[in-house]
């Protein structure tokens, strides 16, 4: 484990010296800072586009840079031949690679952090100036309640539902990265990145996968005539590609309902898909030859 | 020194041609401004289906997105005609983005069914929503005030009002509302037992307040089904003499025996039995159903009092014969709205209880005798000669209230109705009341 970790964090070390990083992180932060200005165009529901802003920021910025530092990683030492000093040492394939994947979660998970911070310093603000306290008051105490609020999920009434969608976002990213993780482990950044778009998308759009092979099924059924192979296609792709659907569905939660509630099959679920993404990667990776 | 020279030359050079470029820009964007601007909206917007799929899961997002853009849209056309298509189309599509978007349904019925006047289809987008928002009271509320109000379906209302009402988040005050539109459709029994049971349960609340609403209401409603009745039978007098009659004279002829009318007086004094007894009233609906039956009774001699006054001189009601209002006027707010509306000329029986005929001329009174007052004042304490001389635009805003004309005593500055001359002294032999 300690290689593991080692790799990782010189990982996380290179990635926060990325400066593209820092641009994705500061974009992210003005868009979250946005909806507030957003929100005076709306005639109704103020709060809820501030909210689906901040969602969509970090969860949008999340996946872009799983995805755009994911797909470059490994290439980078195969680029720059680093990983022959690396294969060279007691370290096993498998390890570098879960190292590397640790890193990039790692940077990902301090970025969510950040933009997450900034989102409920955000929302306690606009919550705190209807309040019409002065500015400097309004500023620390917003800041202490979204420092609180960061660990204190219930803490606070207008952040209640924030930090559990945020979990679930995070679950999606680390199917995601495990992703960009696979492909970049057996081909060039510019396909492992049109890869992970798709297989991104193909996740997202998951249930809808489902939904054509009921219409297929149905269609099927009121002709009389045999499923036909597309049903099977369909549902077979529906059960590979990852259900990222599945923890956006708290963003609904978090907007309607009394509370978010995350279902533990979903995490499970997440987890073992990763795993086995990873544990692929690692295969592969095991195998190719870097010459 | 070339080096700070070709600097400097270089810093000039930009100041020079940026500057000249921002003048420019003003000159452009002044001539921008004084152009006249057609607004249009060129966001083509397919089906939601294709939308759900291209927005990738961010659907509260591009929610949000289409819904400050329809705001943007509706701000910039108010609904016009070549726009209520598009508006439509954008409120179907946020809502099936964001299904349960509650403020994209109302202001979707508001800007399609009220402002462009497309009643079905606004109508249509609150029923998407409840359907989509099942117990939630906002929108079948919001359907039937829509229903009543702006397409003068009190049938339909009342459906909309018995959805709002089954919500468990409905506020108190909807248990009242089916009861309304029952009597606004003439269902006087059903509208009387709503009532009667709502006056009822609103003991058990412990709310003094609601208590006395209720209490109002119950006495308003049956008011309002004695007027109607009242103007039934008026209205067959007036057919055949030609003339409003008086109460008297429906009472003389038997009008009133086939009538089926609560029994106020009795009815009163079984509540006030309750009450003083301090038994619970039968809260449950098969029990105050019957109770209500219990009061309801035919063959009426004698006119019963007017339940909703407690005057001791106003206990009546009034006939007048007039016309009815022969144009309507509306405030324009967009160009797709009549600024009036022209309806017939029609001579009819009106019906109005003692007591608010008094409290309407007494309040008519107090506005000219306001008129005078500022008269009075800008000529030295002298009255006006005649009430032509009245200032402002005069009595044309205060117009006798019954068609009739008002008495003005030059001498003692007094106006009285030409209709009713005697209502207001009566009035004021009780003020208290």
């Amino acid at each position: 484990m300690n290689q593991v970790r080692a790799i990782a964090v010189n990982t996380f070390k290179e990635a926060v010296r990325n400066r593209v990083l820092y641009v994705v992180l500061i974009f992210s932060l003005i868009l979250i800072g946005a909806s507030g200005v957003l929100s005076e165009l709306t005639v109704a529901s103020r709060d809820k586009i501030v909210k689906d802003l901040g969602f969509a920021a970090i969860n949008f910025f999340g996946v872009a840079i799983a995805i755009f530092v994911g797909v470059t990683l490994v290439y980078n030492e195969l680029e720059k031949r680093t990983i022959y000093t690396l294969v060279s040492k007691p370290i096993h394939r498998w390890q570098f690679l879960l190292g590397k994947y640790f890193g990039l979660l790692m940077t990902i998970y301090v970025n969510v952090v950040v933009m997450s911070v900034f989102f409920l310093f955000v929302i306690h603000w606009y919550a705190a100036m209807e309040a019409e306290r002065g500015v400097f008051t309004t500023f620390f105490l917003s800041a202490a309640k979204a420092l609180v609020g960061l660990l204190w999920w219930d803490g606070f009434p207008p952040t209640r539902n924030i930090m559990p969608v945020v979990a679930a976002t995070a679950i999606e990213l680390a199917i995601v990265t495990a992703f960009s993780i696979l492909y970049s482990a057996f081909s060039t950044p510019t396909l492992s990145m049109f890869f992970t778009v798709l297989t991104f998308i193909a996740g997202r759009l998951n249930e809808d996968i489902v939904l054509f092979a009921e219409n297929v099924r149905d269609t099927a059924l009121e002709t009389g005539t045999p499923l036909p192979l597309s049903y099977y296609l369909a549902q077979g792709a529906a059960h590979v590609t990852p259900n990222l659907g599945v923890f956006h569905q708290s963003v609904e939660q978090a907007l309607y309902a009394d509370e978010v509630t995350i279902w533990w099959q979903s995490i499970l679920y997440g987890l073992i898909y990763t795993s086995a993404i990873l544990l692929l990667s690692m295969l592969i990776f095991s195998r190719r030859n870097f010459k | 020194m070339r080096r700070p020279f070709a600097l400097a030359a270089f810093l000039v050079g930009f100041v020079l041609l940026f500057g000249t470029a921002v003048a420019l820009q003003h000159g452009l964007l002044e001539r921008l401004s004084r152009r006249p601007q057609r607004f249009h909206d060129t966001l083509y917007l397919p089906s939601s289906d294709y939308v759900k799929l291209v927005t990738l899961g961010y659907d509260h997002f591009a929610a949000d997105f289409l819904w400050l853009r329809a705001i943007q849209v509706f701000g910039a056309t108010l609904a016009t005609a070549d726009y209520v298509d598009q508006l439509h189309r954008y409120f179907e599509v946020i809502t099936d983005l964001d299904p349960h978007f509650m403020a994209a349904y109302s202001f979707g019925n508001l800007v399609i069914g009220e402002e462009a006047g497309d009643h079905k289809r606004g109508l249509a987008i609150l029923d998407k929503g409840i359907g989509h928002n099942p117990g939630k009271y906002r929108l079948p509320f919001e359907a039937a005030f829509f229903a009543f109000w702006a397409m003068n379906d009190a049938a339909l209302a009342r459906r909309y009002a018995e959805i709002a009402r089954a919500c468990p988040d409905a506020p108190v005050f909807l248990s009242t509302w089916a009861g309304y539109f029952d009597l606004k459709m003439g269902r006087f029994i059903l509208a009387f037992e709503q009532y009667l049971r709502q006056y009822m349960v609103s003991f058990q609340e412990g709310n003094q307040q609601l208590i006395d609403i209720r209490w109002r209401q119950l006495r308003r409603s049956i008011d309002e089904w004695y007027q109607t009745e009242l103007r039934q039978k008026g209205s067959e007098f007036y057919r055949r003499e030609g003339r409003a009659p008086a109460i008297a004279e429906l009472e003389a002829e038997g009008a009133f025996r086939q009538i089926q009318w609560p029994d106020w007086p009795a009815l009163r004094a079984r509540l006030e039995q309750f009450l003083l007894a301090g038994q619970p009233f039968p809260a449950d609906e098969t029990e105050a159903r019957r109770l209500a039956q219990s009061f309801l009774r035919t063959g009426w001699e004698q006119m019963p009092d007017n339940p909703a006054s407690d005057h001791p001189l106003f206990r009546n009601y009034l006939f007048w014969a007039g016309q009815a209002p022969t144009v309507q006027q509306e405030v324009a707010v967009s160009p797709t709205r009549p600024i009036s509306e022209v309806r017939a000329v029609e001579n009819i029986l009106f019906c109005m209880s003692e007591l608010r005929t008094a409290e309407i001329v007494v309040r008519s009174i107090q506005a000219v005798q306001e008129l005078i007052g500022q008269y009075k004042i800008s000529h030295d304490g002298r009255c006006p000669p005649d009430l032509a001389s009245l200032p402002g635009q005069g009595l044309t805003n205060f117009p006798e209230p019954w068609g009739g004309e008002w008495i003005y005593d030059p001498q003692k500055c007094e106006v009285s109705s030409s209709t009713y001359p005697n209502l207001v002294d009566l009035y004021h032999l009780a003020p208290s009341l």
